[in-house]
């Protein structure tokens, strides 16, 4: 008996530390009540639903469907949804964080089991745009509002956009001006990719190439390194065994953009060599502050989230039929060469604690 | 006097430790079912309950033959890759069959999944010459197998997602008398496999394989093709969950699947399957996966973090593996 009660006393802690990580803990769930006095001016100001909330007795349940909290990314834009469903929403969003692992299947899962619990919205980092449309439809029968980052082919849904199609162009876009204005001819062009058969992966690297190829450039060489940076530094190693010059090497994410740099500089050939990527996660733009990584794309995350929220609200309160079906969120190219939007990433970063 | 005491006590021990690792299993799913109703209001809503059936239906499918394969003495890591590799590969025959060729969905359907299982079945084939022709360990055949697998499923599709797959999704979202298709594809393999593992000859010697490998052999049993017959089932299952989970994916992915066979394994050794061999039943890996089920369920239910859930998945297989040898040694010591 001493056993069966030692396992069924493992499960209760486990299952009492998930209730306690989903009532108390602030990653994972915004409190739902929250210091009325000074939170009610902000929130009239920031969020313009004031009047529709005096009507609201309770807050509005959101499912967040976030895509995968492994990858630093995606991790500090869920962070950041958190952060400002408890500084801006308290009392008005109640907004429930799932991790889908970066597995389809799960997402699914996450998502059939949000419209069990009868949410009244959901906001979904999606991972397959085709894989959600059932569930898009089982939303638009239970009267779910359904936000995600992605173009999705449904008139239910709402989009607050990040295209890694845009993320794709704005890297092929760079690397010719680059190219252009450093009178680089018949360039080494490296491109790694990200895990192969991921959207987002498949979407930066056949736009970067399209636009290369536009311009008369060709890729070289082609390889993953699965988003990881220890792969980045393997792969980028064993590319300098086979390549005695390199003009520019570009990653689909800033964690294998930053493993490429590090070879390159104990190599001693980041000189003159192009590094770009995307996320301007903090180590990259600090890298790009100090001259290292030449360029990289961030998605405006802040911004981003406001907007998602904002629609959630607007919607869930009714406030919503006007809205836009598309949002584009703002992206910006982080270059030394613009120090203000250098800045102003550095003050994104350190505001929220990851800027070393 | 006190010998005798003795030998009533540890008697009396080895009951209770039987019932226990008897009962252990449905102790355990009452409780977390009952710790669940509490902890969420919609963990017992019917449509909650349907989302645990549909999102345990994959891994169940996996998880039955791989107990006959645990109770046989063996394993197999490579399900999960197989149904991404023959699930895709079922995908696009029933596109290409009703897009190009023009045949009738329902026609098409029944092709693409026979040609998912009969891969599967002939990737469990390659997995069961291996292991007894070569004589190579069990764990590291199929591992092979399974990083192989993976990447033919990729250079198959090139890396990419197979869209647009029509209606052969109904086979993964679609429902029957308001029960999900893959459920019924689950009780109805559950059914047969219990019988085929209590019922038949071949459940039989599968027993005895794993109680003894040396006893089965000497009493004219060919281990060999019996284990070799499992791989091909296997083989056949992982098809089956692989064209059911890019039904319920409603795309083709290569990328699908990953880790699926631990969560199979987990549910049957929750279950009460001995990882030593000889132990197990077809009801025990139900309901150790419908566990894993539950668990998945209400931590989604509870925004709990995904790191709470690695750690008790693993515990909890740890646990149930703890129990067992400590229940084999107990019996060895008497």
């Amino acid at each position: 008996m001493k056993k069966l009660m030692s396992l069924l006393l493992a499960v209760v802690m486990v299952l009492s530390l998930a209730g306690c990580g989903s009532s108390g803990g602030d990653e994972t769930e915004a409190p739902t009540t929250q210091a009325e006095g000074e939170s009610s001016e902000s929130q009239g100001e920031e969020t313009g639903g004031g009047e529709s909330q005096a009507e609201a007795d309770e807050p509005f349940t959101i499912g967040f469907a976030a895509k995968g909290l492994s990858d630093p990314f995606t991790s500090m834009e869920a962070a950041e949804y958190m952060r400002q469903a408890e500084a801006n929403w308290g009392g008005k969003l109640e907004l429930l964080q799932v991790d889908c692992e970066f597995d389809t299947n799960k997402q699914i899962e996450v998502l059939e089991n949000f419209i069990a619990q009868d949410v009244d919205a959901i906001i979904c980092q999606t991972d397959d745009p085709e894989a959600v449309l059932p569930i898009v439809e089982e939303c638009k029968e239970k009267g779910i509002y359904f936000i995600n980052d992605l173009i999705i082919d449904n008139d239910w849904a709402y989009t607050v956009e990040s295209n890694p199609q845009d993320d794709g162009e704005l890297l092929g876009e760079y690397a010719v001006e680059w190219f252009e204005k450093n009178g680089v001819e018949d360039p080494v062009i490296l491109f790694m990719q990200g895990e192969v058969g991921n959207q987002h992966a498949n979407a930066r690297e056949q736009y970067c190439k399209e636009v290369l190829e536009a311009a008369g450039y060709t890729v070289t060489d082609t390889n993953t390194a699965n988003w990881l940076r220890d792969e980045a530094i393997a792969l980028m190693e064993n590319w300098c065994q086979v390549y005695d010059h390199i003009d520019a090497v570009i990653c689909a994410n800033d964690d294998m953009g930053l493993g490429v740099v590090q070879v390159l500089e104990q190599e001693g050939r980041l000189d003159g060599t192009m590094v770009i990527s995307v996320d301007a996660l903090a180590g990259a733009v600090k890298s790009v502050d100090e001259g290292k990584l030449t360029m990289t794309i961030g998605k405006d995350i802040v911004a981003g989230c406001e907007m998602s929220l904002q629609l959630a609200y607007d919607l869930c309160s009714g406030a919503g039929d006007s809205a836009e079906k598309v949002q584009k969120v703002p992206k910006d190219i982080i270059t030394k060469d613009d120090p203000e939007t250098l800045q102003k990433w550095i003050d994104i970063h350190t505001e929220a604690g990851t800027y070393q | 006097m006190n010998k005798a005491g003795n030998t009533k006590t540890g008697q009396k021990g080895r009951i209770v430790q039987t019932i226990f690792k008897k009962y252990m299993i449905y102790i355990l799913f009452a409780a977390i079912f009952i710790i669940s109703s509490f902890a969420s209001p919609a963990f017992l809503k019917v449509s909650n309950l349907i989302n645990i059936l549909r999102q345990t239906a994959v891994y169940a499918i996996i998880a039955f033959p791989i107990t006959m394969l645990i109770i046989s003495g063996v394993t197999d890591l490579s399900p999960g890759s197989v149904a991404a590799f023959t699930g895709v590969a079922g995908i696009v025959m029933y596109v290409d069959l009703t897009t190009k060729m023009g045949m009738a969905p329902v026609w098409a359907g029944i092709l693409a999944v026979a040609y998912s299982i009969i891969l599967g079945a002939i990737i469990g084939y390659v997995n069961g010459l291996i292991i007894t022709k070569f004589k190579v360990p069990a764990f590291m055949a199929t591992l092979a197998m399974m990083t192989s697998i993976r990447g033919a499923a990729l250079l198959y599709t090139g890396g990419n997602v197979i869209y647009q797959i029509g209606d052969i999704a109904i086979l993964g979202r679609g429902n029957i008398l308001g029960v999900p298709i893959p459920v019924w594809i689950m009780l109805i393999l559950f059914v047969v496999f219990a019988v085929l593992l209590k019922k038949t000859m071949y459940g039989r010697y599968i027993y005895a394989i794993g109680g003894n490998e040396e006893a089965a052999v000497a009493s004219g049993i060919n281990v060999n093709k019996i284990r070799h017959i499992s791989y091909v089932i296997q083989g056949a299952m992982g098809g089956l969950a692989g064209i059911l989970l890019m039904c319920r994916l409603n795309t083709g992915q290569p990328t699908a699947g990953e880790g699926y066979e631990f969560d199979a394994i987990t549910g049957a050794v929750l279950g009460g399957t001995s990882f030593t061999g000889g132990e197990g039943t077809m009801f025990g890996t139900l309901i150790g996966i419908l566990i894993v089920g539950m668990i998945n369920n209400i931590f989604n239910l509870l925004s709990v973090q995904s790191y709470y859930h690695q750690i008790l998945k693993g515990v909890l297989i740890v646990v149930a593996v703890i129990i067992d040898m400590k229940g084999k040694n107990s019996k060895i010591m008497a």
